[in-house]
This record gives C-alpha cells, sequence and structure tokens, in this order.
C-alpha cells in the first residue's frame, strides 16, 4: 500500500497521516504550512514568542574554548561508516565541501535552499570532493566516483532542533544557514536501544528511482541506527499552531432556511395550545379527572402541617424567578393558607437580589386566592420581608452561625433585628418550621446540604415546581425534607384534602388539556419522524 | 379589580403578547420586551445589592457602630480592600490583584460545597439506600430495595471506563461492566426523559396561568 514516508524514521504510515504513528514526527506533506518560524509570524501567541526567545537566549551563549562538544552524534556516525560532515559548521571550516550540482539535484526541491536543510548526512557524491574531510563518506567513495547518493535528513518536523542549531553557532563561525548545534543533535540521533529501533534502509522519497541504478551500489549497514522519537511534544505543538491559526480565520455560517411546512406546523400547534386551554378555562366546568392518589411527599407535607403549634414562626424562603411564579404561588398558596389558617407568622427572605420584589407579591396573590384566611395579614404584620441574603452557601452557613448579622437590613432599611425581636427570634432553630420555594433544584439542594444537618426540631419543608421534583424528592425520602409540594399537580392534591377549590383546581382542566396536546404532539412527532427516517432510509437502500 | 390592578394587568398582557410574537420569528418586539426585562431586572438588582449589601455592611457598620481597633479591621478595612481589589479586575494591568479576593471566593465557596455535599448529599443518601434493607420493613420494602440498589450500582458501573487488554490485543470492558453499564444508562435515559416531562409540565402550567390571567383581565374589562 502506497503510504507517507516518515522523513524520521522512515517507516510507512496511511495516506492522509499529518503525523508518523511510530515516531509522531510531522510528515512532510505538500499544501500544509510548515510551523512558523521565530518572527515569521507577527501575530504568534505571546507565550510561544517567550519560549522561543529563552530558546534562543540560551542557545546562542557564547562558548568557551575549552568547550569541547563531543556528541554522540559523531558516535553514531562513525559507528556506522561516517564521520560528521563539516557543514556542521563545528571545527574545521576548511574541510567544508561544496555542494555539488548533482547534490542538489538529489535533494527533494521543497527543501534544497530551504533554511531548513541543516543536516546532510553525506552517503556519496558522483564526483569527488575538491575538499575532502578527513575520515568522511566522501573520502571512502573517491574510489568509485560513480557511486553514491546524498540523503537530505533535515526536516520541518525538526524545526525547533533546526533553528536553535542556527543560532548555536560560535562567533567565529561564519553562519552559512547549514549548520547544526551539536548539542543538540544527539538528542535525536540517539536513544537507549530497544526504543524505535529501525534498521536504516534509503528508502526516501527520491531515492528509490536511484537505488540499484549504480554499478555495485549495495546499501547496507549492519548495525542498525535508533532513530528516537522527535521531541514528544512536538506533533501536539504544531498540532495547537495549526488549530490556533484556523480559528483565527472567519468562518461564514451557512444561513438558516427556514421550511414553510416548520410555519405550518409551529401555528397548528400554538393553535391547539391556545385554544383548547382558553376552552377549559373559559368553559368553567368542575375539574375532572382529579389525582386519586395523592403523593406521598404531599401528605407528609399535610401531617406535618396538621401537626405545627398554633402562632407557628415560619421562615420563607423566596428562591424562584418571576417566570415560575404562577406555578410556585399556586403551590406555595395552599400551604400558607393552612399556616394562617392557625395564626401563623411569616418572615421572608429571598436569596437571589432580583427576586426579592416577590416576597409582596406572594403575599398579594395568596390573599387573593384565600382572602378569607389571609385577609389580617400585611407587610409587617405577620409578614415580615427581612431582605436579600447574599453568599450562596456562605450566607445559609451565617444564617446558622449568626442570623441577626446575616439580615442587617430590611426591605425598607430598617433594622431587620427588630422584627426578629419582636417575633422572638435569636438563631434559625427558633422558628417552627422553614418553607423553601424554588424552581431550582440547586438550591433546594443548597438548602438540604447546609441547613439542614444543623436544625433541631425546625421542620423544612419546600414548594418547588414540576421540573425540580424528580431531583428534590430523593431528599424527601432520606427523611431531610419533612414535606414537599411540586407544582400544579401537587397543589391540585393538596387542595383537594382541604376539599377547597384554590388556584391550582381552577387551572386544573386547562392544564389537562395543555399535557394532552403536548403528548400527542410529542407522540406524532416521533411517529412522523420515524417513518420519514425510514422512508429515506428504504429509498436509499433501493438506490443501492 | 382596582384601576391599578387594570393598568398592571394591561401591561403584563401587552408584554405577554411581546413575547408570545417569538412565533413570528425573531422580531423588535419580542426584542423590546426582552431588553425591558432584562434592564429592569439588572437595575433592580442593582439597587437591592446597593441597600441590601454595600449599605448595611460596609457603610452603616462605619457610622452607627462604636468601632474598636479590631471591629475596625475585620469588619472595615479587610472587606474594603478587598472589595477594593476586585475592582482592579477592570483593569488589564492591575487585573493580577483581584486574584486574592477571588481566590478566597472560590476556595470559601469549594469548602462550603465539599463539606455540605458530604454532609448532606453523600451519606444521608447512601445510608437512605441502605436503610431499605432494614428487616422491620423487608417483606413490603424488598421491590423497592432491590430496584433501587440495582439503580444506584449499574449507574455507577456505567461511569466505569476502566479495560482490560483482551488476549488479540484489543481493549474491552469487563462483560459484568458492560451488561452493568447498559442497565445504567436506560435508568439514567429513563431519569433524563422524566425530567424533560417536568420541564415541559412546568412551562404548560406557565402558560395555563398566563391564559387564565388574560381571560380573567378580558373578562373583567367586558363586565
Amino acid at each position: 500500500m502506497a503510504g507517507v514516508i516518515c522523513p524520521n524514521c522512515r517507516r510507512s504510515n496511511p495516506e492522509g497521516a499529518l503525523f508518523c504513528v511510530f515516531c509522531q514526527a510531522a510528515l512532510n506533506r505538500p499544501g500544509i504550512p510548515p510551523a512558523p518560524r521565530p518572527g515569521a509570524a507577527d501575530d504568534e501567541p505571546e507565550w510561544l514568542r517567550r519560549v522561543r526567545e529563552r530558546k534562543e537566549k540560551d542557545s546562542t551563549r557564547p562558548r568557551t574554548s575549552g568547550e569541547e562538544v563531543d556528541s554522540n552524534l559523531d558516535t553514531v556516525l562513525r559507528r556506522i561508516g561516517f564521520t560528521r560532515n563539516p557543514l556542521s559548521g563545528h571545527d574545521d571550516e576548511t574541510a567544508r565541501p561544496q555542494e555539488t550540482p548533482q547534490q542538489a539535484e538529489l535533494i527533494p526541491e521543497e527543501t534544497a535552499g530551504s533554511e531548513d536543510i541543516d543536516i546532510q548526512l553525506v552517503v556519496g557524491q558522483n564526483t569527488p570532493s575538491s575538499e575532502p574531510a578527513t575520515n568522511t563518506l566522501e573520502e571512502s567513495l573517491q574510489a568509485e566516483p560513480d557511486e553514491g547518493i546524498q540523503v537530505a535528513a533535515a526536516e520541518d518536523s525538526r524545526e525547533d532542533i533546526l533553528s536553535a542549531g542556527d543560532d548555536a553557532q560560535t562567533p567565529d563561525t561564519p553562519d552559512d544557514g547549514n549548520s547544526v548545534d551539536p548539542e543538540l543533535i544527539p538528542e535525536i540521533i540517539t536513544e537507549p536501544a530497544g526504543t524505535a529501533q529501525a534498521p536504516y534502509t534509503p528508502v526516501m522519497p527520491g531515492l528509490e528511482e536511484i537505488q540499484g541504478a549504480l554499478q555495485g551500489e549495495e546499501i547496507t549497514y549492519t548495525e542498525p541506527v535508533s532513530i528516537p522519537p522527535v521531541q514528544p511534544d512536538r506533533p501536539q505543538r504544531v498540532s495547537f499552531e495549526e488549530t490556533l491559526r484556523a480559528e483565527r480565520q472567519p468562518t461564514v455560517l451557512p444561513a438558516y432556511r427556514r421550511n414553510r411546512s416548520s410555519y405550518v406546523v409551529r401555528w397548528l400547534i400554538t393553535g391547539l395550545l391556545f385554544g383548547l386551554i382558553s376552552l377549559a378555562i373559559l368553559g368553567g366546568a368542575a375539574p375532572r379527572s382529579l389525582p386519586v392518589n395523592i403523593p406521598l411527599e404531599t401528605a407528609s407535607l399535610y401531617e406535618s402541617l396538621r401537626g405545627i403549634p398554633p402562632a407557628a414562626k415560619v421562615l420563607l424562603v423566596i428562591g424562584y424567578q418571576p417566570a415560575y411564579s404562577g406555578e410556585i404561588e399556586t403551590a406555595a398558596g395552599a400551604v400558607m393558607r393552612l399556616l394562617a389558617e392557625r395564626g401563623s407568622k411569616f418572615q421572608v427572605i429571598s436569596t437571589s437580589s432580583q427576586n426579592l420584589f416577590l416576597a409582596n407579591r406572594l403575599l398579594d396573590s395568596t390573599k387573593r386566592n384565600y382572602p378569607s384566611q389571609l385577609a389580617p395579614y400585611m407587610a409587617g404584620n405577620g409578614y415580615d420581608i427581612l431582605g436579600y441574603l447574599p453568599g450562596g452557601p456562605a450566607g445559609l452557613r451565617g444564617l446558622l452561625t449568626d442570623l441577626p448579622a446575616s439580615l442587617p437590613v430590611g426591605v425598607d432599611l430598617n433594622p431587620a433585628q427588630n422584627a426578629l425581636q419582636a417575633a422572638g427570634i435569636q438563631q434559625l432553630d427558633d422558628y417552627d418550621a422553614i418553607l423553601v420555594l424554588t424552581d431550582d433544584p440547586e438550591t433546594a439542594r443548597l438548602w438540604v446540604e447546609q441547613i439542614s444537618p444543623d436544625l433541631s426540631g425546625t421542620r423544612l419543608w419546600m414548594a418547588v415546581s414540576s421540573q425540580a421534583i424528580p431531583l428534590v424528592r430523593p431528599y424527601f425520602r432520606s427523611g431531610q425534607v419533612d414535606g414537599l409540594v411540586g407544582g400544579l399537580y401537587g397543589a391540585a392534591c393538596l387542595e383537594q384534602v382541604l376539599r377547597e377549590t384554590g388556584p391550582a383546581l381552577r387551572l386544573w382542566n386547562g392544564y389537562e388539556n395543555g399535557l394532552l396536546i403536548a403528548l400527542f404532539t410529542i407522540l406524532v412527532g416521533g411517529i412522523l419522524n420515524f417513518t420519514g427516517f425510514s422512508l429515506i432510509h428504504h429509498r436509499k437502500e433501493e438506490a443501492r | 379589580m382596582s384601576t391599578a390592578d387594570l393598568v398592571w394587568a394591561a401591561i403584563g398582557f401587552v408584554l405577554s403578547v411581546m413575547v408570545f410574537s417569538y412565533l413570528l420569528g425573531d422580531n423588535a418586539l419580542f426584542r423590546l420586551a426582552i431588553h425591558l426585562f432584562i434592564g429592569a431586572a439588572s437595575g433592580y438588582a442593582a439597587v437591592i445589592l446597593a441597600t441590601q449589601v454595600v449599605y448595611p455592611r460596609l457603610i452603616l457598620p462605619l457610622l452607627s457602630k462604636p468601632i474598636t481597633t479590631g471591629d475596625l479591621i475585620l469588619d472595615i478595612v479587610i472587606p474594603m480592600l478587598l472589595s477594593l481589589m476586585l475592582l482592579l479586575v477592570l483593569w488589564q494591568r492591575f487585573s493580577p490583584a483581584g486574584r486574592v479576593p477571588l481566590a478566597l471566593l472560590l476556595g470559601a465557596a469549594a469548602a462550603f460545597a465539599i463539606s455540605g455535599a458530604a454532609r448532606g448529599t453523600l451519606l444521608p443518601q447512601a445510608q437512605a439506600t441502605i436503610q431499605l434493607f432494614n428487616p422491620a420493613g423487608l417483606p413490603a420494602a424488598l421491590p423497592e430495595a432491590i430496584l433501587t440498589t440495582l439503580g444506584v450500582v449499574t449507574v455507577l458501573v456505567y461511569y466505569y471506563h476502566g479495560v482490560k487488554v483482551a488476549p488479540d490485543g484489543s481493549l474491552k470492558r469487563p462483560r459484568w461492566v458492560r451488561i452493568g453499564a447498559v442497565i445504567g444508562g436506560t435508568i439514567i435515559f429513563i431519569t433524563l426523559g422524566a425530567l424533560y416531562a417536568g420541564v415541559l409540565t412546568t412551562a404548560i402550567s406557565a402558560l395555563v396561568e398566563r391564559l387564565y390571567a388574560f381571560w380573567t383581565l378580558v373578562s373583567a374589562l367586558v363586565r
């Protein structure tokens, strides 16, 4: 199978691979721009610029004359029969061979002349060098001047190392653009035996054509060269940079095309919902199909309400958004009605700065629904608004440790402590019950987690919306919540027990119609969707 | 119904219609209503924060309380300093100073959340699951106990992602884990369905309540 040859380990990779599956080196593929060179892009990330500057600073430090760099590269090259080419710009400037035209031809076009070409393992050349280096391959092949290949081993994937090599030249060495810091090279070339062992076989792109063409050519090496992976973070870095570059490119999203049929369906569902619900409300018929079984948590709440002493002190917690006020107020109304019947005193706090105004609205709507029981209640008379409690969980803990300090002023800017003292409240346990009104299961959970374990004798009730019921119910089953009423359904159950038509029962028929339409829509939509999908699938199968 | 109630009900009705106009697609009326709600909510929240937090907790103690050095440092200086440091986040040059109060806030919140979750959810819920096997109520509660335990175990198994290397080199989850994960996934699926049903029910409740308010207003106007 034709694949992509890794320039690093010479192994074949699947078509389309960006990185070598064996050594993780970047594969040199046309059309993929190389990673930007230092300073090449003005918009390179700050962190990348800093890393490069640090590397540059480190690599360009002046080297002392006694600093002998006897790299492992020399060892490796000697093992395979070569010495390091003076092109590395290390020692002998005079021994640098000049690149012949034949050599230039053998170097791949995209790398020839590029500043990335820094390592040249000269295996042979067609003509002898005019400036032979001692013990180099050129010398060994001089006896066979017609044979030889040249391997351009520098690749984009080693850019960071090679660019560092560019900068690592000693001051007395002229920069010819092809030199490599010898300190850096061995880290690539040498590796403990047993890792990434790959016998060196000249199967680089461009070499296959000339292999075997020359008489007597037989490039076989007894000792395998161990070529380890390039620095492991390299592919990730290249990938990260490519991702960053791609993210900067503006993308035009396809315009949403409105489907005429979706308009029709939308209006059909709207008409059905509005029409049937309005019909139920305007009809004024007695509630039908009322729930027969009262949920356990609602029955428990009712029992707990009946067991509360007369003139009990109850803390109401406003923890719901205005959008859910209709449902929550309906659920809480029946509870407040029962409490008002026993002359309970309400004190209200809000855990959201935006929803404190709902405290007054709750009183108004409950008075409207149960005028006979709640007529005497007014703000400041049996119904005190203590204010907003900030801080989330920390605020709740503060309520336990120092209640008056947690609620410094009421909504009228008078000290809340006056209302607390008038009701004889010093700490949270002085309340007979806490009723949390919320549409958010997270708020309910916070009250259970932060407050419930430290309450002794104070009941914890909740009136929540239907969407929060499934997540709050486990706390009732574990005994952490003493009673729970949820949504219109729970309120209707409570009103049934009270044998009194309240807001929940007045809305019941419309609510039932709405649920029926929703169920019908989901069912029909599901069937149509399934049928359409099956039809399309069937047609595709037939087309095949 | 008083005149004030009537006016407010009419305003509520108009705003409800403006929100419902989204059925026609995104339009100016819908956006006007949304901007009105957001603006009113933000303004109200700002007033509440100023009157319920800043004034009583920062300014009032400074004005009215007899201040000792300890009180001054604990109640005034440290909160004010941290607040100012938090404000510096607005300027990029000084934004590192804001990390200190932010770290304090996040650290405190995390501490409360972790301890609360352990004391208020993990232990009590585990205890409640075990309590189902209480011999006193076992004959009747046995099916629920078994189902609950099965649900808890299989949902936990669903989130087990460990694999073993098979003889052929492939990575596979153990058989019992795969079976448990299928059951756990089904239970999660049912739970999410129940949550969706709850959301739908809440939306229907809100719609019914609004329509009821609308028809009440209309009937009051007709009379």
